[in-house]
């Protein structure tokens, strides 16, 4: 029960005071691609969410296994992205063979998904924050419901950044990057500046 | 004598686009994360520069080679794969150069290996264009995220106060200063964006009115 009332506040926290995504700046290029898809922003938000628990629960084992040394800073991340790619691969696997409706429909955004910054700085962001197992699943979900609603705010957001009434230098991308800076200033006012 | 003339120009057409009118940054949104949490002082600039050379350079020339024989379902995960192998010498490498730098960037040298804009290069462009147009864009593209993000933390570190090189310790450095913190970075690439929109709109205009004039 208190393990699950751990991972529930921990999710919390990533969705809030702790959100990598607007605070972080992490995983940005994705949102916004994610963003121009209004489709499938649901489901590229779901693989984000499934891929980030499992390199959680990865990095929460492999950052037993490389104790802090010289080499460490070396080997520790080439070796979680081996990990991750492989992750991509066995899934992209299952999918194409057992439910190949479903990968011909979504395969397109499963490699994004899973092979981000995003799903890539799970296991730093539980070492930073020495999280247990349950919390790091937590965390885990909780940036997924983040990237969601920040993939949300975007899509919108996208239309309006390409305003008529605009400079032209500004419409489109440059309008859409200081917009994206403001709300990460809110977000900053709500963490209170850093957030590792 | 002709075609390979034409072919040094063709380079150096490529090389310009991924440093400056058709830089990934600024124009397509790619890897902005290093930018945003690491660009505020150059010694951050410059080891991230390195490192996003020593691992887009080799891992985009592996790619032109092989890139076109690996199913394009798997080809991700291998390119992933070829970016965490290469990150190994490319991290030894700027840690001879600039020595305690890849201890000192912890989390934001490891995300290098996933920098959406050497996916991108290695995933979409490698495979499908010859070694030299790879090895011109992979320069190019490697100098323009150098310019961006050392552009950048030249004017939060001036504006910091404490120097250029060296301001402080921590990946988002001192939490009370907000310049130093990723949505100041997103605020100025959204100017560097504008005014790259507004020179490619002056080129574009230029070229429609050559054309016209003919």
């Amino acid at each position: 029960m208190t393990n699950i009332v751990g991972m529930i506040l921990t999710a919390l926290a990533a969705v809030t005071v702790e959100n990598i995504i607007f605070s972080g700046g992490i995983g940005f290029s994705r949102v916004l691609r994610a963003a121009r898809k209004p489709k499938t922003l649901g489901m590229y938000s779901a693989f984000i969410t499934v891929f980030s628990v499992i390199s959680s629960v990865m990095g929460y084992y492999l950052n037993r296994l490389f104790p802090e040394s010289e080499l460490s800073p070396i080997l520790r991340p080439a070796a979680l992205a081996v990990c991750i790619a492989l992750v991509y691969i066995l899934a992209a696997g299952i999918l194409k063979l057992s439910v190949p409706a479903f990968y011909k429909k979504y395969g397109q955004i499963l490699s994004p998904a899973a092979i981000n910054t995003v799903v890539l700085s799970m296991p730093y962001v539980i070492g930073n924050y020495r999280l247990g197992l349950w919390d790091a699943v937590g965390f885990a979900l909780g940036t997924g419901v983040s990237f969601f609603f920040a993939t949300v705010i975007l899509s919108r957001a996208l239309h309006q950044c390409k305003n008529e009434d605009m400079p032209n230098a500004f419409s489109g991308l440059p309008a859409t990057l200081i917009y994206i800076g403001i709300l990460s200033m809110a977000f900053a006012g709500f963490t209170g500046g850093k957030i590792f | 004598m002709k075609n390979k003339r034409l072919l040094i120009k063709e380079a150096n057409t490529i090389f310009l686009n991924g440093m400056f009118f058709k830089n990934p940054i600024l124009v397509g949104a790619l890897g902005l994360y290093p930018i945003v949490a690491a660009g505020y002082n150059l010694k951050n600039a410059v080891e991230l520069s390195l490192l996003f050379l020593f691992i887009s350079l080799p891992t985009s020339l592996l790619f032109c080679l092989i890139g076109e024989m690996v199913p394009l379902s798997v080809r991700p995960g291998l390119v992933l794969c070829g970016c965490a192998l290469f990150y190994i010498p490319a991290a030894w490498l700027t840690q001879r150069i600039i020595p305690g730098s890849i201890e000192s960037l912890g989390m934001l040298a490891g995300l290098m290996i996933c920098n959406s804009m050497i996916l991108s290069r290695v995933n979409d462009y490698a495979p499908t264009h010859i070694g030299i147009a790879v090895f011109a864009d992979t320069l190019g593209c490697s100098v323009g995220f150098a310019l961006v993000i050392c552009l950048v933390s030249v004017i939060r570190a001036a504006w910091l106060k404490s120097g250029i090189w060296q301001t402080n310790i921590g990946i988002y450095g001192t939490g009370e200063k907000g310049i130093s913190l990723p949505f100041f970075g997103f605020i100025l690439l959204g100017f560097f964006a504008a005014f790259v929109q507004f020179i490619n709109k002056k080129r574009s205009t230029k070229a429609a009115k050559r054309r016209a004039a003919k």
